[in-house]
């Protein structure tokens, strides 16, 4: 019989039979026992030797020798070691397992299994026979007592004749645990009342039972539930064979119930993977809200704070007022100013950041006239680099051309040059150029400021800063200038990097690529 | 006695055997426990003087590596369709299963429920979606199996449905 399944041909039909026969069937009759020494001696025996040998065992015996069946076996590749329908003789079939005790001795167990082995035999025989033969067996009967003898190995099995199914054998154990009505053998049964699901699958099976050959097929899973509330899953075959029709059904193995723990765990796994995207979803609508809200605000704000600005301007511009307020009160005022001055570029630069975050700004590439974007540039911080006494360098070649945003490119600019004022200290070189070379297409901010460190370059893009550094002179910063810049330049879908080393100042460098 | 057989169809864990179990045992179980194959249950109803078997059929969920077999539906004198309100994909496989549904059960009469209003804060389906459905001809229904919100609506209405058939 083992030979036949290592052949692997037999028939997918009987296939889950022999696998259970294989793995299932219990040890329980004609049990014997032999005990050996580390070399495999034969130390004791128990039990019906008789059964399984024509002489009794000798003490000191090697057990292949007596019982050549097991050549090879003793001592074990592994421990415990289990063969099963092991054919030992003409009629005999037996499982074997073998142990090793903590003493050094083996222990070889023999159960009988002519019986189960004997059940099944038949069917895998005349199977196997019809596939490569294609010879009937001239036993017809046996086919039917075989298959109505299926119970014992968990199988329901039915006969079925034109309209009706009839029962054959008895019910296995798994039919009462499912308490449906009690069923007697060779009666007609109303199957489909029974097991609903059959109804369906007779249209599947109705093709392979009144078909020529013989053939089946597997109907679909169904589940049942057992007294204890447990599940029970069915599946059914539909078999012709030798003009004849059986409705076969079974649990579903161990292996199935696997799978089906494979399902659950994959459908649980993409449901939490559809509420995280639901969660994403949210949050990111919360946050667009949050930056709508903010670019709303900040645009209101501008309005009223350009009067502040433009009355302490008034004030500051009157003489008659002037002249009337003593130096101190002439400060606090030139402070208010500067300090809503201040407050406004903030505003600015949040207007701009909650744009650029919400996608407001499209960007639309023209040819952009250089010059006009350094002396904007200039305009907006010669002031403060005078104050700071630093030397602004420009450099434009001649033939540089490009396309961009000019508004959002002078503002990405405005910031980086911003940034190189607040972190160059009095005396330094701040160089703004436009580059075209075999590099290609760049600008460059530089200065010879305080610089920063790797980790701080790196980081130096990542949206808001939580500390905003303090520049040379103190300045404080808004944390949102590089940002900002970080979002046109990728709009643009040009390219930023920045080189800096403590104390050796920055460079920002812009690549231009595709105008 | 009329016998009739209804199917549940939709993608997974929307809630179908919720729905069955809402309406044969009234009970639920926050536990998803995913069905395999089918489940078959009875109830028996009364509509209009009326004795109704219904047979329900619980179906596996449908999802990229399960097709539901069609054969499944066969001898369905009708079948509700289920989305989960909070997975607007479930929506997409509902219409797709229908398109089967309709030819396999000749235009079997169906309700589309959509499952779980329960879960209030995280709908995903649109009204304007819902809307297109119904003016194409679905009858939809709102439900909640954990609430017992409508379940027996859905169950009635159809079996009204299946009966003015014949
Ligand atoms: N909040 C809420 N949860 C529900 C409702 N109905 C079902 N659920 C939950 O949704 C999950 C899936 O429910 P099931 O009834 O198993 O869904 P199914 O459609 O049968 O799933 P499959 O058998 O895998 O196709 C379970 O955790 C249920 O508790 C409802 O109305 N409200
Ligand atoms: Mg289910």
């Amino acid at each position: 019989m083992t030979e036949i399944i290592n052949k692997g041909r037999i028939n997918p039909l009987i296939d889950p039979v022999i696998e259970y026969v294989l793995n299932n069937i219990p040890p329980y009759m004609g049990l014997f026992v032999m005990q050996t020494d580390a070399e495999g001696l034969l130390k004791n025996w128990f039990g019906p030797w008789e059964k399984y040998f024509k002489n009794s065992p000798v003490a000191g015996q090697i057990i292949d020798d007596y019982a050549p069946f097991l050549f090879g076996m003793v001592p074990p590749l592994v421990v415990p070691m289990v063969l099963s329908h092991v054919q030992i003789n003409d009629k005999t079939y037996v499982e074997i397992h073998i142990l090793a005790d903590e003493d050094g001795s083996f222990w070889v167990i023999i159960l009988d299994q002519t019986r189960q082995t004997g059940l099944m035999h038949p069917i895998v025989q005349r199977f196997y026979n019809s596939r490569l033969k294609g010879k009937k067996d001239p036993t017809d009967s046996s086919a039917k007592n075989t298959l109505a003898a299926l119970y014992l190995l968990d199988f329901m099995t039915f006969n079925k004749s034109k309209n009706a199914y009839k029962m054959m054998g008895n019910t296995p154990d798994w039919y009462s645990d499912i308490g449906k009505v009690h069923l007697r053998n060779d009666k007609a049964v109303d199957l489909k009342e029974l097991f609903p699901y059959l109804e369906v699958f007779e249209y599947e099976a109705e093709e392979t039972w009144s078909g020529d050959q013989d053939g089946k097929v597997l109907s679909g899973i169904w589940e049942e539930t057992k007294s204890t509330g447990e599940k029970l899953y069915l599946q059914a075959y539909a078999i012709r064979y030798d003009r004849r029709n059986y409705l076969l059904i079974k649990p579903l193995s161990q292996q199935s119930a696997l799978s089906s723990e494979f399902v659950q765990k994959a459908r649980e796994q993409e449901l939490t993977l559809d509420r995280l995207a639901v969660t994403k979803k949210k949050l990111k609508q919360l946050l667009d809200f949050k930056d709508q809200f903010v670019s709303i605000i900040s645009h209101d704000l501008r309005s009223p704070m350009g009067a502040v600005i433009g009355l302490t301007e008034l004030l500051l511009a009157d003489n008659s007022l002037t002249t009337k307020l003593d130096a101190g009160q002439l400060e606090l005022l030139g402070d208010i100013r500067d300090e809503m001055y201040r407050l406004l570029d903030y505003n600015d630069k949040l207007y701009h950041w909650s744009n650029l975050e919400l996608g407001n700004f499209r960007i639309v590439k023209k040819p952009i006239d250089a010059s006009k974007l350094i002396s904007y540039v200039k305009k907006m911080h010669l002031p403060k680099m005078n104050d700071k006494n630093i030397r602004f360098e420009t450099a434009l070649p001649a033939s540089f051309r490009m396309q961009g945003d000019e508004t959002l490119l002078g503002q990405a600019l405005n910031n980086l040059v911003g940034n190189a004022v607040k972190f160059t200290p009095e005396g330094g070189t701040i160089s703004l150029l436009f580059k075209d070379d075999k590099q290609g297409k760049r600008i460059e901010v530089k200065d010879t400021g305080m610089g920063m460190d790797q980790e701080s370059c790196d980081k130096l893009f990542n949206g808001f800063k939580r500390h905003t550094s303090m520049g040379t002179k103190g300045e404080r910063g808004t944390g949102l200038g590089l940002g900002i810049v970080k979002k046109i330049i990728d709009a643009h879908n040009f390219n930023i990097t920045v080189e800096s080393q403590p104390g050796a100042g920055s460079v920002f460098r812009i690549q231009i690529t595709g105008s | 006695m009329i016998k009739k057989k209804i199917t549940m169809l939709g993608a997974f864990a929307v809630g179908k055997t919720s729905l069955v179990q809402r309406f044969v045992n009234s009970i639920f179980s926050e536990k998803y426990q995913t069905t395999i194959g089918v489940k078959i249950d009875q109830k028996l109803v009364k509509i209009d003087d009326h004795l109704v078997t219904l047979m329900l059929w619980d179906l596996y969920g449908e999802d990229d590596f399960l097709k539901v077999k069609s054969s499944y539906l066969m001898g369905s004198s009708g079948y509700l369709l289920v989305a989960d309100g909070t997975r607007a994909k479930t929506l997409e496989v509902a219409i797709s299963l229908q398109k089967m549904a309709r030819e396999v059960t000749q235009n079997a009469p169906f309700i589309f429920i959509i499952n779980k209003t329960d879960l209030n804060d995280l709908w995903e389906i649109d009204t304007e979606a819902i809307d297109k459905l119904r003016k194409s001809g679905w009858e939809v229904l709102l439900t909640s199996a954990k609430e017992n919100f409508r379940v027996e609506e859905a169950f009635d209405k159809l079996t009204k449905m299946m009966l003015q058939q014949k």
